[in-house]
C-alpha cells in the first residue's frame, strides 16, 4: 500500500507552479514561462524568451524550481522518480494503437512496425516526450509534442536527438517539440482541425480550467479524428491514495503537492467532450501493481483511467 | 560462497568507444560491419530456440537476427545416423514442448523418431524402505494437479533437438545462422556507461567475431552457456557454488523395446537417474562426489554396469573385489532395502553402449540478466544441478518471456534494446528462476545428507510419499517445472 501510494504520488507530483497563460497551469522549471509559439524548430540553446503573454509568477517557489530542475534531469531515468510513468507508457501506447486500429482501417503497408503511418498526431503536455517518442517510432507522419515548460521541451528534444532512430525524425521534423501553451498554439489557424489524433495524458489534472482545455484539444482535431485523455479520477479512493496517504500520513511528498479538487471524474470529461462534438468510445482503468511495477487495464476507474473518443 | 568475478571495464582497442559513429548504420571504412537488429551469441538449445521464436512471432518476424555459434552445426539427418543415442539427453517438460510447437520446431524434432514420451516418474531412496511412484495415469496425481496432461514430458537427445531448432531457424527468412564462428568480444560497449539514463542514445555495440568481421546490433542476447565468455569479458558478476559433484553419463541398451518411466534413486552420494530413450535405450545420469565419479569412470564396462544395476537395486551386492569398490558399496548400502526390479518395474538393463563422460556440477546465478542493449538467457544467466532436469526448461521459459517482451517493445514503439523493457523481462524471470533454484537446492540438501534427523525425515517422507506428504509434491512439482516456493 505504502509503495503504491508512493508510486501514485510520484506520478502526480506535479503541482502547478506558475500560471503563464490565462487558465492554464504549466510546469516551470527555470524561467518565467511561455514564450510565444513558433512552429519553427528551436534549438536547445535557443533562449529567446518573449513574455508577450500575461506573465504571473507570484506562485513560483524557489524550492519548486529546484525540484523541477532536478526532475527534468530525472525524466528519462526509467528507474528514477518517473518510474511509474515509464512503466505505464507501453500499455497506453498499445491502447492508443489498438483503439485507432479498431475504428479505422489504417493505411499502413507495415502494420506491425509502423501502424501509425499516415497519421498526424499531437501530444499535448508531452513532458520529456515519453509518449511522443513511441508514437514517432510507430511511424506517424507527424508528431508534435507540445509542452509549456521550457525545460521539458529541451529535455525532450535532446533525448530524441540522441536516439539512433529518432534522430532522423527530429531532423526531418516528423517529430517536433514545441514549447507553448495550447491557447497560444491554437492561435495558429492552420493547426485548427488539422490533427488525426490528439493525446493528452496525465495533464488535465494540472490545468486550471479543464472544460476550456478539452475544448481547445478537440478544436485541433479533424472531424473523425481520435482523442485520448488520461488522468486521475475524483473519488474517495484516489483521495486516500494520493492526498491523504502520500501527503498527510506517509509524508512522502510535501503537503499540497496534489489538488484533489482538480482531479476529474470520467463523466465530466464525457460531457465536456460531448459538448464539443466528440463521442466517447471506451474508458479503461489503469492499475499500478507496486510489487512488480506493472500496469494493467482494469474495469475499475476509481484512480487512474484513460478515455478514448472520436470527433463527429 | 560468493564468487565475484573480477570486475574490469572493457574498452575496445582500436575500434572501441573512441570511434564514434556518425550514423549507426554507416559502414566503417576498412572493416565490413554488418548491421542487425539482434545478435544471439551461442546456438545451443536456448540460443537456437530464441532465434526460432523471434522468427515465428508476428511482432518480431521483421527483425534482422544473426545467430552466432562457435561449434560446427550438424544437420538433423547427421544426428540420427547412428542408431545409438548420444549420451547428452534432456527431459523436456510440457511447457517446453509447447514452445517447440509454437516456434514450428516440434514437427522436425518428432520426424526423427528419436523422441520418447514418459508418463511416470519413479523415485526412491537408499537408506529407507519407502518408494514413490507418480505418473499421469495415477489418480492420485490427477487429483493433486488437475492440469495433468497425458505425458509428463519427453526425453530427447540434446543434439537432435539442437539440430532441429537450427534447421528451423535457417528456414526463417529473418534469421541468419553463422557457424562455426566464435564471438571474440563485445566492443563499443561499456556496462557502466549503459546505466546512464538515456538508454538508447549513442552508437550501437559491436560484436567482433573470430574472423575479425564485425556486427553491430540494437540488442545482444547472450546464450553462450554456463561458461559465458561474454559475461566474463564484461565483468558481470554472479553467485554460485560447486556441489563438488560430477554427473557420470552414459547410454544403455535395455532389454525392452519401449519404456515410459523415468527412474531416479537418491543415494547418499547423490541421485542416479535412468532416462528412457526411443528404441529401447536409456540414458544414465549419475551425480556423485568427485572421488566416486572418477572411480566410476575408470571401471571396466562390465563392472560399471554392475555398479549401475546395484545402485538402483542395492539389495543384491555386486562382486566388487577392489577395496575402493567395496568401500563405495558399503557406503551406498548404508541401509539396504532389498527392493527388486520387479517391484520398481525397472526395465532389464542389457548392455553399456557408449563411452562414459562426466560433467562437473555447480550452480550459478547472474545478478543482473539485463543491461541496456544486452540480455542473458539460459545457462549463461542461471546454472542448476541436473537432478531435477530443469536446466533447459528454465532457459526455454526465458526464451518465451524475452521474445514476448521484444514483441511488446515493437508494439509499444520502443527500441528493442531499451533497458526498461529488458528489465521487465528480468523481473519476470528472475524470481521464477530463483524459486526453482531454491527448490532444487532444497531437494539436494534433503537427500544429500546423512545426519539422523534428515535420514529419518527422508524415510518417513518416502514411505508416506504416495499419500499426502509435501515431499512428494515437491518432487512432482520440481520435476514438472514448477517451483515449490
Ligand atoms: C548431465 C546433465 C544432464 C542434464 N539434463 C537436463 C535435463 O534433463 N533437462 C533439462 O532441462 N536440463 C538438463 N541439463 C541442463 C542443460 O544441459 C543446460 O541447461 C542446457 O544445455 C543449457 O543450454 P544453453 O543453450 O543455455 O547453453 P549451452 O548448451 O551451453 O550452449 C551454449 C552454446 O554457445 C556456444 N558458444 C559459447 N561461447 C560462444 C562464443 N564465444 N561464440 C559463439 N558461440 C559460443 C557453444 O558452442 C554452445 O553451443 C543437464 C545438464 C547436464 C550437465
Ligand atoms: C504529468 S506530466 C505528463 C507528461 C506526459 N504527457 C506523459 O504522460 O508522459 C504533465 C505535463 O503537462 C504540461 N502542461 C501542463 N499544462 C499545460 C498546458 N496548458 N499546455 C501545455 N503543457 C502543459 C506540464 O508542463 C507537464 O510536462
Amino acid at each position: 500500500m505504502q509503495q503504491s501510494i508512493k508510486a501514485l504520488s510520484k506520478l502526480h507530483r506535479f503541482t502547478a507552479t506558475t500560471t503563464a497563460a490565462s487558465s492554464i497551469k504549466c510546469w516551470s522549471h527555470s524561467q518565467p514561462l511561455c514564450r510565444s509559439f513558433s512552429s519553427t524548430n528551436t534549438t536547445p540553446n535557443d533562449n529567446i524568451n518573449i513574455n508577450n503573454i500575461n506573465s504571473n509568477n507570484n506562485t513560483l517557489k524557489n524550492e519548486e524550481i529546484q525540484f523541477f530542475n532536478n526532475l527534468s534531469k530525472d525524466w528519462w531515468n526509467p528507474e528514477g522518480t518517473m518510474k511509474p510513468l515509464h512503466r505505464m507508457n507501453p500499455l497506453r501506447v498499445q491502447y492508443i494503437v489498438d483503439s485507432i486500429k479498431s475504428s479505422t482501417s489504417l493505411i499502413s503497408d507495415n502494420p506491425i512496425q509502423y501502424p501509425l503511418k499516415g497519421l498526424k498526431m499531437i501530444d499535448i503536455g508531452c513532458g520529456a516526450g515519453l509518449l511522443s517518442e513511441s508514437l514517432s517510432r510507430l511511424g506517424a507522419d507527424k508528431v508534435i509534442g507540445l509542452d509549456a515548460a521550457k525545460n521539458n521541451v529541451l529535455m525532450a528534444k535532446s533525448h530524441a536527438s540522441a536516439d539512433i532512430d529518432l534522430k532522423e525524425n527530429i531532423e526531418t521534423n516528423k517529430l517536433e517539440y514545441v514549447e507553448s501553451t495550447i491557447e497560444r498554439f491554437i492561435q495558429d489557424e492552420s493547426m485548427v482541425e488539422s490533427f488525426d489524433v490528439v493525446c493528452s495524458l496525465e495533464v488535465i489534472e494540472h490545468v486550471d480550467n479543464p472544460q476550456e482545455f478539452l475544448k481547445l484539444c478537440t478544436r485541433l482535431l479533424k472531424p473523425g479524428g481520435h482523442i485520448f485523455i488520461s488522468t486521475i479520477n475524483k473519488t474517495p479512493t484516489s483521495f486516500l491514495a494520493t492526498i491523504l496517504g502520500a501527503e498527510y500520513i506517509f509524508r512522502m511528498v510535501p503537503i499540497g503537492t496534489h489538488h484533489w479538487s482538480q482531479f476529474i471524474k470520467p463523466a465530466d470529461i464525457h460531457s465536456a467532450l460531448a459538448q464539443n462534438n466528440c463521442a466517447v468510445k471506451d474508458t479503461q482503468g489503469l492499475f499500478y501493481n507496486p510489487y512488480d511495477s506493472s500496469w494493467s487495464l482494469i474495469k475499475d476507474l476509481s484512480v487512474n483511467y484513460i478515455l478514448y473518443a472520436i470527433k463527429k | 560462497m560468493i564468487r565475484n568475478l573480477i570486475k574490469f571495464k572493457y574498452t575496445a582497442g582500436t575500434g572501441g568507444i573512441g570511434r564514434s559513429l556518425s550514423r549507426y548504420y554507416c559502414t566503417n571504412s576498412g572493416s565490413n560491419r554488418e548491421q542487425y537488429d539482434v545478435v544471439i551469441v551461442g546456438g545451443g538449445l536456448v540460443g537456437s530456440a530464441m532465434a526460432c521464436s523471434l522468427g515465428s512471432s508476428p511482432n518480431t518476424a521483421h527483425l534482422k537476427v544473426a545467430l552466432i555459434e562457435g561449434a560446427p552445426i550438424q544437420s538433423v539427418q547427421e544426428t540420427i545416423v547412428s542408431p545409438v543415442p548420444d549420451i547428452r539427453t534432456i527431459s523436456f517438460n510440457q511447457q517446453t514442448i509447447q514452445l517447440f510447437k509454437d516456434i514450428g520446431a516440434w514437427d522436425i524434432i518428432k520426424s526423427t523418431n528419436r523422441v520418447n514420451p514418459f508418463t511416470q516418474v519413479r523415485v526412491w531412496d537408499t537408506s529407507g524402505f519407502g518408494g514413490v511412484h507418480f505418473g499421469s495415469s495415477s489418480n492420485d496425481i490427477a487429483s493433486m494437479d488437475t492440469l495433468e496432461q497425458e505425458y509428463m514430458g519427453y526425453i530427447i537427445e540434446n543434439k537432435v533437438v539442437t539440430a532441429s531448432l537450427l534447421e528451423r531457424a535457417k528456414s526463417l527468412p529473418n534469421i541468419t545462422v553463422r557457424s562455426p564462428l566464435s564471438v571474440q568480444s563485445l566492443e563499443n560497449y561499456d556496462i557502466n556507461q549503459q546505466a546512464a539514463s538515456t538508454s538508447t542514445a549513442g552508437s550501437l555495440p559491436i560484436v567482433r567475431l573470430k574472423d575479425n568481421s564485425e556486427i553491430s546490433a540494437k540488442l545482444i542476447i547472450g546464450a553462450d552457456g554456463g561458461n559465458s565468455v561474454l559475461k566474463k569479458q564484461l565483468g558481470i558478476s554472479s553467485m554460485g557454488k560447486s556441489y563438488n559433484q560430477k554427473a557420470v553419463v552414459c547410454t544403455l541398451k535395455l532389454g525392452v523395446d519401449q519404456c515410459d518411466s523415468l527412474y531416479q534413486r537418491f543415494l547418499t552420494t547423490g541421485p542416479i537417474a535412468l532416462l528412457p530413450l526411443a528404441g529401447g535405450y536409456a540414458n544414465i545420469i549419475w551425480s556423485t562426489n568427485n572421488l566416486h565419479a572418477n572411480y566410476l569412470l575408470e571401471l571396466d564396462d562390465e563392472s560399471f554396469l554392475q555398479q549401475v544395476k546395484h545402485s538402483f537395486l542395492s539389495g543384491d551386492k555386486p562382486s566388487s573385489t577392489d577395496f575402493l569398490g567395496q568401500l563405495f558399496n558399503n557406503y551406498i548400502n548404508l541401509n539396504p532395502t532389498n527392493l527388486s526390479g520387479n517391484e520398481l518395474y525397472l526395465p532389464p538393463i542389457e548392455s553399456l553402449v557408449s563411452k562414459r563422460a562426466s560433467f562437473p556440477l555447480r550452480t550459478d546465478h547472474t545478478f543482473e540478466y539485463t543491461h541496456s542493449r544486452l540480455c542473458f538467457i539460459g545457462d549463461a544467466s542461471h546454472l542448476v544441478h541436473p537432478m531435477a532436469g530443469q536446466g533447459v526448461n528454465l532457459g526455454m521459459a526465458d526464451v518465451k518471456s524475452l521474445s514476448k517482451k521484444i514483441g511488446e517493445s515493437v508494439r509499444s514503439g520502443y527500441d528493442i534494446g531499451d533497458s526498461m523493457m529488458l528489465k521487465t523481462f528480468e523481473e519476470e524471470r528472475k524470481t521464477e528462476n530463483m524459486k526453482m533454484m531454491l527448490s532444487i537446492d532444497t531437494l539436494f540438501n534433503i537427500f544429500n545428507n546423512n545426519t539422523l534427523p534428515m535420514v529419518a525425515m527422508r524415510n518417513f517422507g518416502m514411505s508416506f510419499l504416495n499419500h499426502i506428504t509435501p515431499l512428494k509434491k515437491i518432487i512432482v512439482d520440481v520435476s514438472k517445472g514448477k517451483k515449490i516456493f
